[in-house]
């Protein structure tokens, strides 16, 4: 017990550290977002028109992924001046980690992992470095390997002065990743003979005047964009494709996983409490969609009603529902024939009242556990369906599809099979974690 | 699903004719003396749906029916002048009359069925009684229109496929075929097999899987879903007796497995090879070789023209102009806004053209060269849009007109990676001018019937375009009677140009007229034409004498032979 | 009492595949795309589309069709595949021994791996070993099949060099001998078989680990233990038998899931399967191979889960009336 205590507050450290160390890497885009929310409120009381003009869904979605990421630096700051100078315990927040310290180091771990990929699908936008369908000049950018590094020059836009930009403007050109940006010219290798610029794109060759780019007093200026984990066959940044999946994954899984809940909640909760005659018929058809393979229904179901995000969640819920049932099922009736309820039949309760108050709250862990089981079981099969070209749309990342870009490469580019399969291995193996450590705490007489 | 999508690209073209002579080869190669024996194993990408010429449909299956059956002529695509030549094959020697009517035939009697039965003018006519019969049912029935005797509603096959003697045969057309050699140049099947079964009763006969012909090849076996053995026809002197032993389809339905296979030598040859696979393969393979077979296949993003919703309510009867797409002003705008060329060297890298007209350059007298392809301009293009009347007016980044967003869904068919590429590099090129696109990847058998019936306003998709340059069911206005007019696109003068180029034969008219017909489809650009697609083959070198072009991979596969690896 | 549950069984099992084979019938016709939309061409327009359909006998009310499915049912005949021309029940018959080889062997070595680790695991709780195979098989487990398959694929094949990626023989398996036809079987099926394998087998090992740690913490274990039994008897003799009763059950879910983890598998390594088959016939909308294929898929899949549930009543009492002797 001591030694788990011991890995636990490791475990607790390291992810606050890991907050504080990501805080410090990205402070200036914090700082330029808080900036930025600034603006906005000025904005917001001097032209409103323009404050509803500038605050799209990009924009809205950075500024919220500024103040989490901010309230998660709050909050580890906290957490390690807790352990390290006593005298600063915030109530509260002191109760909570007593108390997850005390949990067994799966669910800590599995919990902090799900906390993880949350934290990444909320900051996407300040974690990766590009804009995950961004990409220019596919010829010098396609399929490199992880940390590639290509130069690139940037144009100097025509003059139209017209339409200056506002600081705004100004401001969210710099911090925000934009899906296009024409002014940036990659380039394979380049060479400068006085005033003109001769770079090679793939197999062409070209020459421009030096004016035409953005030069400062020692010359030219000539950046370089690093690819962390490589690019696609599109030249588009892996990392940052693979950051952005996280969302898709959580957001089909969680909804997928409601799907399921409702449907297997329902019918195995009437199942178990009514008996009888429809628990038979309930129970047949559980036993029905247990011997469909799932794969084929899901396809069949976006075969016949196409493909959308809507179906494939539902079908993903589809596919999940009936361990549920039967789960709940069985635990209503355990639960049935405990003394209380019957106690509680006699008194005229009704039997919603029954339902709701007493035997919910008494059957539900265990199906909250089946159900974070189910969450892994569902990025697994979303990601299956991608492979198999029937997932999400593109060009919407997913790790799926970065893994079936990698199986169309796969003798040439490894990197997107072994850095998308990871993400997958990872996210699914954090709900299972905490699904095991959920059942042993439920069921204490097991190891 | 890859075979399906196949299937769809290669509607149009009755590829049963192999094809042609190549120019570029071979210096070095015919310094090889040809020797005879060897196996040469060619990976394709599906199983073919039956051996049969009566019904068969995808292209793969017409290449191996050609090993197999022969026809009375054998045509190739002449790559030098551009056009279809005929050589002798099963008949020694024809006449054709001077109004194009009809064909004598001289057949050579001496060949004999791969069972051993005689070749006879009988299995001319039985082989054509079959192809135009009604209840057969069978795929090449659009040449039945030549064969109907005139006044009458069915074909009388003694008159229009007459046999003289066991050696002589003449087809009579009831009208004047633009080319009778390619009307009457359908494979010939074997009468003693066929006339045993029912007609009705054929679709779905063993014989489909079992066929017995007169060509270079003899079937052996198929196993489904593997692979399909042919072997050497010795028997008798068909054109040539082939210098293979043993020619194999093995059946790949995975790329990459195809590729690792021709890397490792498990196959010899393998089409439609990805550009960058071409490229390494060229580079760091020394035993393998690359070519290319080009001018075929193109893909286009349609612009459905009218008002699909008004023209289905009314029947199919009224028409009104897209919301979006009706103006050929916003067409050629939505050209220059998109980037072909980076679409080409993205994944085409060095192969492929960008298309500007349905006509390939390998149409060398017909093609319009002075035509020069829309360039990338999204100046241009944003000009254009305001022009007709879309421009920004509510400041969301997204054109408007009378208070419609230019939105739309482009759907592509999944299968194809080139198009999933072309419509992601649309997406991002076409948000530029202030155009939001959804990309929806649909499933193609979805895909088709949602096309046909005109439902999608825009798309991505491919054609192979016919080799007789017959245009009038894709571009013709009548939308009830061609609903290949994928476009709904309506233009009298071209449907002018359609009804005169049936009635002249003179070469020079019907190019006048053919390069007419280009520059108006250029000029209102009812398709955006992307790219005409290489297919690139991949052979190893062992495999000498290959004659690649346009009709199939497998031309004069008589005359490929190994060399002996040391 | 048994014979009552087991004829119960028997008729529900009936009914539920004939349900499958109703719903699906109607459903799949109701899906946009038409099989015949392949014979449309440019010169003849829909009419030959329309003479194919008269052919297969589509042009027909669906409720005909599906009264004329049933009866020839009834012969054995299946009808004719629309994409193969020829009768469903051959185009079947070339697939299913595919997907049963690969299903059978997979299932085989993952029992077998699945109760050796598992047994070492569990037999030795919160030891090294135990440890390892705890964690190995949960990272196994949380990876999709086809991401095993494809690093399979990398290694083997693209890396090695070591095997073949595809298909069940070699071009010149026929002039092989017997001998070397069978091995070169196994070194084209290896790796299918061990994709499903691996997957499989991670699941298993957890399963039995999990059980028989479950049974070794009851009391007759540990009433056994006090009279001085060896360790590896008590676990081999005792424990593990009681352990390995729920994978029975298992067992029988087991085939719908291998079945589905066939498709993937099929896939990856272009084998001419029954996954496959049944994809592609959806996909081409040829409807009397889907249905064909439902049935198939069906029947095997609702009588594995019989012959598993017979099996557990069956041995169930068994077990459990020698665990009170």
């Amino acid at each position: 017990m001591k030694n788990n205590l011991r890995k636990n507050r490791i475990l607790l450290r390291s992810f606050f550290s890991l907050i504080i160390l990501f805080s410090i890497w990205n402070i200036a885009e914090l700082i330029s977002g808080f900036h930025l929310v600034g603006l906005f409120i000025l904005e917001l009381f001097s032209d409103f028109g323009s404050f509803k003009r500038e605050l799209d869904v990009h924009t809205l979605d950075f500024l919220f992924a500024v103040v989490v990421t901010s309230i998660f630096l709050m909050m580890s700051v906290l957490g390690l001046l807790y352990f390290y100078v006593p005298g600063t315990r915030v109530p509260i927040l002191w109760k909570f980690f007593n108390w997850s310290e005390r949990l067994s180091f799966q669910i800590l771990l599995g919990s902090f992992l799900i906390a993880a990929l949350i934290f990444t699908a909320i900051n996407s936008p300040i974690i990766s470095t590009h804009e995950p369908n961004y990409y220019k000049d596919i010829i010098v950018t396609k399929l490199l390997p992880p940390g590639s590094k290509i130069h690139y020059v940037e144009r100097t836009i025509e003059n139209n002065s017209a339409n200056k930009l506002t600081s705004i403007q100004n401001l969210k050109k710099n911090v925000m990743h934009q899906i296009q940006d024409e002014s940036k010219l990659f380039i394979t290798s380049f060479n400068i003979s006085g005033d003109q610029l001769i770079y090679l794109q793939g197999f062409r060759k070209y020459t421009e005047p030096i004016s035409h780019f953005k030069i400062d007093g020692t010359g030219l200026i000539i950046n370089e964009k690093i690819f962390y984990l490589g690019s696609d066959d599109f030249g588009r940044d892996v990392f940052s494709r693979l950051i952005y999946s996280t969302r898709m994954s959580l957001m089909i899984g969680l909804l997928s996983v409601l799907v399921s809940l409702l449907l297997g909640g329902l019918i195995g909760y009437s199942a178990g409490f009514y008996g009888g005659v429809l628990d038979t018929i309930l129970m047949r058809i559980v036993d029905f969609f247990f011997s469909v393979p799932i794969l084929f229904l899901i396809v069949f179901l976006i075969a016949m009603f196409g493909n959308s995000l809507f179906l494939l969640i539902l079908a993903l819920g589809l596919g999940g529902w009936m361990s549920i049932a039967r789960l709940a099922r069985a635990e209503t009736i355990s639960c049935k024939k405990k003394e209380f309820i019957e106690s509680l039949k006699l008194t005229g309760q009704t039997n919603y009242k029954i339902l709701t108050k007493h035997i919910l709250p008494n059957t539900i862990s265990p199906l909250i556990v089946a159900l974070v089981l189910q969450f892994g079981n569902v990025i697994m099969a979303e990601s299956a369906l991608s492979f198999l070209g029937l997932g999400v749309q593109p060009p919407t990342p997913t790790w799926g599809s970065i893994i079936k870009s990698g199986y169309d490469f796969i003798s040439s580019a490894w990197w997107l099979t072994t850095f998308g399969g990871l993400a997958i291995v990872i996210s699914v193996l954090s709900f299972n974690l905490l699904a095991e450590g959920m059942t042993s705490r439920l069921n204490p007489t097991k190891h | 699903m890859q075979k399906l999508i196949a299937l769809y690209a290669l509607i149009l073209s009755l590829i049963i004719l192999p094809s042609c002579k190549d120019a570029q080869n071979p210096s070095k190669e015919t310094a090889m003396e040809p020797q005879f024996g060897g196996n040469v194993t060619v990976g394709i990408s599906s199983d073919v749906d039956v051996l049969n010429p009566l019904f068969s449909q995808d292209i793969i299956s017409g290449t191996i029916n050609d090993l197999i059956f022969g026809a009375l002529n054998y045509s190739e695509f002449d790559l030098e002048k551009g056009e279809l030549v005929y050589l002798p094959n099963l008949a020694n020697s024809w006449e054709i009359s001077p109004d194009n009517r009809s064909v004598k035939y001289h057949l050579n009697i001496a060949l004999r069925w791969s069972d051993g039965y005689k070749f006879t003018a009988d299995d001319v006519q039985f082989s054509y009684y079959l192809y135009t019969h009604p209840e057969v049912g069978s795929v090449r029935q659009d040449m039945t229109s030549y064969f109907i005797s005139e006044g009458k509603t069915k074909v009388e096959i003694e008159k229009a496929v007459k046999v003289e003697n066991d050696s002589t045969v003449v087809f009579n057309f009831n009208q004047s075929a633009d080319d009778p050699l390619f009307v009457s140049g359908l494979p010939i099947l074997p009468k003693h097999i066929f006339e045993k079964i029912k007609l009705k009763d054929l679709f779905v006969n063993d014989v489909n899987q079992n066929p017995v012909g007169i060509g270079p090849f003899k079937f052996q076996k198929w196993d489904k879903q593997q692979q399909i053995i042919l072997v050497r026809n010795d028997s008798v002197n068909y054109i040539k007796i082939p210098y293979l032993e043993k020619l194999t389809f093995k059946i790949l339905p995975d790329y990459n497995n195809r590729i690792n296979q021709l890397k490792s030598g498990e196959i010899d040859l393998a089409q439609n090879l990805r550009p960058e696979d071409a490229q390494t393969i060229k580079k760091d393979f020394n035993k393998l070789n690359v070519e290319k077979i080009s001018g075929r296949d193109y893909d286009y993003i349609g612009w459905n023209c009218i008002d699909h919703e008004q023209f289905v309510n009314s029947g199919n009867k009224k028409i009104t102009p897209h919301k979006l797409f009706g103006d050929s002003k916003v067409r050629q705008a939505l050209t220059y806004a998109i980037n072909r060329k980076e679409m080409l060297e993205g994944f085409f890298g060095e192969f492929g053209n960008i298309a500007v007209t349905p006509i390939s350059s390998i149409f060398k007298t017909k093609a319009n060269t002075d035509l020069l392809p829309y360039e990338f301009n999204p100046n241009k293009a944003k000009q254009l849009l305001s022009e007709s009347g879309w421009k920004d007016s509510n400041d969301d980044k997204i054109i408007d007109k009378n208070g419609i967003p230019f939105k739309f869904k482009l759907m592509i068919p999944a299968g194809k990676p080139q198009r999933e590429y072309a419509a992601t590099i649309i997406k991002n090129n076409l948000l530029a001018v202030g155009i939001e696109v959804e990309i929806e990847v649909v499933e193609p058998s979805v895909f088709f019937e949602n096309m046909f019936t005109k439902k999608y306003d825009a798309w991505i998709a491919g054609w192979t375009i016919p080799l007789d340059l017959d245009f009038e069911g894709f571009w013709s206005s009548d939308l009830e009677k061609n609903f290949f007019n994928v476009t709904s696109y309506q233009n009298k003068e071209v449907d002018e140009i359609f009804a005169k180029l049936k009635l002249t034969n003179d070469i020079e008219a019907t190019r006048e007229l053919l390069f007419r017909f280009q520059e108006i489809l250029h000029r209102d650009q009812p398709t955006t034409f992307l790219y005409w697609v290489d297919n690139l083959v991949g052979y190893n070198v062992r495999l000498k004498n290959l004659q690649l072009n346009p009709l199939a991979f497998t031309n004069r596969a008589w005359e490929w032979f190994v060399v002996s690896e040391k | 009492m048994f014979l009552r549950r087991f004829l119960r069984r028997i008729f529900a099992s009936a009914v539920m595949l004939i349900a499958l084979i109703t719903i699906v019938f109607f459903l799949v016709r109701l899906v946009p795309g038409d099989p015949t939309h392949q014979y449309y061409s440019p010169k003849l327009g829909s009419e030959l589309a329309d003479r194919v359909k008269v052919q297969f006998g589509l042009d027909q009310p669906v409720h005909v069709q599906f009264l004329k499915w049933f009866g020839n049912l009834a012969a054995g005949d299946l009808g004719y595949s629309i994409s193969f021309r020829k009768p469903v029940i051959d185009v079947i018959l070339t697939a299913l021994p595919v997907t049963l080889t690969l299903a059978v062997l997979a299932l085989i070595f993952q029992m077998f791996l699945g109760i050796l680790f598992g047994t070492l695991a569990g037999a030795n709780p919160n030891s090294k070993l135990d440890n390892t195979i705890n964690i190995g098989s949960l990272v196994i487990y949380c990876a999709p099949s086809f991401l095993i398959g494809l690093f399979l694929i990398y290694f083997g094949s693209v890396k090695l060099g070591l095997f073949p990626t595809s298909h069940l023989h070699s071009t010149e398996y026929e002039d092989f001998s017997a001998v070397n036809q069978f091995l070169d079987f196994l070194h084209h099926i290896f790796l299918p078989v061990l994709t499903l394998t691996i997957t499989s087998a991670a699941f298993t090992t957890r399963f039995v680990r999990e059980s028989l740690s479950n049974v070794l913490s009851q009391p007759f274990i540990t009433a056994l233990r006090s009279t001085g039994m060896g360790e590896r008897k008590l676990v081999l003799s005792h424990a593990l038998p009681n352990s390995l009763l729920p994978l029975i059950t298992l067992l029988g879910i087991e085939i719908g899931s291998l079945l589905s983890g066939a498709l993937i598998t099929e896939t990856i390594f272009s084998l001419p399967g029954l996954g496959r088959l049944t994809v592609d016939a959806i996909f081409s909308r040829d409807y009397p191979l889907v249905i064909g294929c439902t049935l198939i898929s069906g029947f095997l899949v609702i009588t594995g889960n019989f012959i598993a549930d017979m099996l557990h009543a069956k041995l169930d009492a068994r077990v459990s009336f020698e665990t009170i002797g």
